[in-house]
C-alpha cells in the first residue's frame, strides 16, 4: 500500500485545495478563475485521497451519490436563466445588486455568479462519478 | 541592461533541456514520470519569477493549480507502475 508520508501529505493538503477551490470559484467573472477550474481542484483533490486510502476505506465515512451533484448543478445552471427576470431585465442578463454590509464594505452580488456554482457542481458531480464508477469496476 | 529576474528566466528555459531529453529519451516509464515531474516544478518556479517580474498577482493562481495537479498525476502513475491497480 501507499506510505505513511503520502497519507500525511494528503490529509494536509485536502482542507487546503478545498478552500482554494471555493477562493477560485468566488473569484471568477471579474479576476482569473471561475467554476470549471475550482471544479477540477475539488475533484482532484478528491481522487487522490481515493488513490491514497482506497476507494472501499473513503466509502465508509464519506460517500455521497455524485450524479446528485451533477444534476443539482446542471437544475441550478440552467434555472439561472430566469434569475435576472424579478429585478426587471431581459431573460439570460446578468443582475448586478451592490450590497452595503456593515464591518465587510461593499460586496457585489451578481447572479452570474450562480451558473458559476452550478459549473463547479457539474465538474465534480461528473468527473468524480466517472472516477467512481471505472474504479469499481475491478 | 538585462535584469537578474530576466536571467533566471534565460537559465530556467535551459533546465527544460535535460528533462525533454529524459521525457523523449527516457528507457524506461519511471525515468519520464520523474522528468515531467521535475519539469514542471521548473514551471512552477519560473510562473513565480515571471509573476514578481511583471507586478501581477494573476500567475500565482496558475502556479498553484499546476502544483496541484501535477502532484495529483504523479503520485497515481507512481502507485500505477507500483502496484498495478489505481484505486
Amino acid at each position: 500500500m501507499t506510505t505513511v508520508i503520502t497519507k500525511m501529505i494528503t490529509r494536509i493538503c485536502l482542507p487546503l485545495v478545498i478552500l482554494f477551490s471555493i477562493s477560485l470559484l468566488l473569484a471568477g467573472h471579474n479576476n482569473p478563475g471561475g467554476g470549471f477550474i475550482g471544479g477540477v481542484m475539488f475533484a482532484s483533490i478528491v481522487a487522490l485521497s481515493y488513490v491514497v486510502y482506497g476507494l472501499e476505506e473513503i466509502k465508509k465515512s464519506f460517500s455521497p451519490d455524485w450524479g446528485k451533484w451533477f444534476g443539482f448543478g446542471l437544475v441550478l445552471a440552467a434555472c439561472t436563466g430566469f434569475a435576472a427576470l424579478p429585478f426587471g431585465h431581459n431573460f439570460f442578463r446578468s443582475a448586478v445588486e451592490i450590497l452595503d454590509i456593515p464591518l465587510i464594505g461593499e460586496i457585489e452580488m451578481v447572479s452570474a455568479a450562480l451558473f458559476d456554482i452550478g459549473v463547479y457542481f457539474v465538474v465534480i458531480g461528473s468527473l468524480l462519478s466517472i472516477f467512481q464508477m471505472v474504479g469499481e469496476d475491478k | 541592461m538585462i535584469s537578474l529576474l530576466d536571467f533566471s528566466l534565460i537559465f530556467m528555459v535551459l533546465a527544460f533541456i535535460p528533462c525533454m531529453y529524459r521525457i523523449i529519451k527516457g528507457p524506461t516509464v519511471p525515468d519520464r514520470v520523474v522528468a515531467v515531474d521535475a519539469m514542471t516544478t521548473v514551471i512552477i518556479v519560473m510562473l513565480g519569477a515571471y509573476s514578481y517580474d511583471k507586478g501581477s498577482v494573476f500567475f500565482m493562481d496558475v502556479a498553484l493549480v499546476l502544483a496541484v495537479i501535477s502532484f495529483v498525476g504523479t503520485v497515481t502513475i507512481s502507485k500505477y507502475l507500483d502496484e498495478g491497480v489505481v484505486l
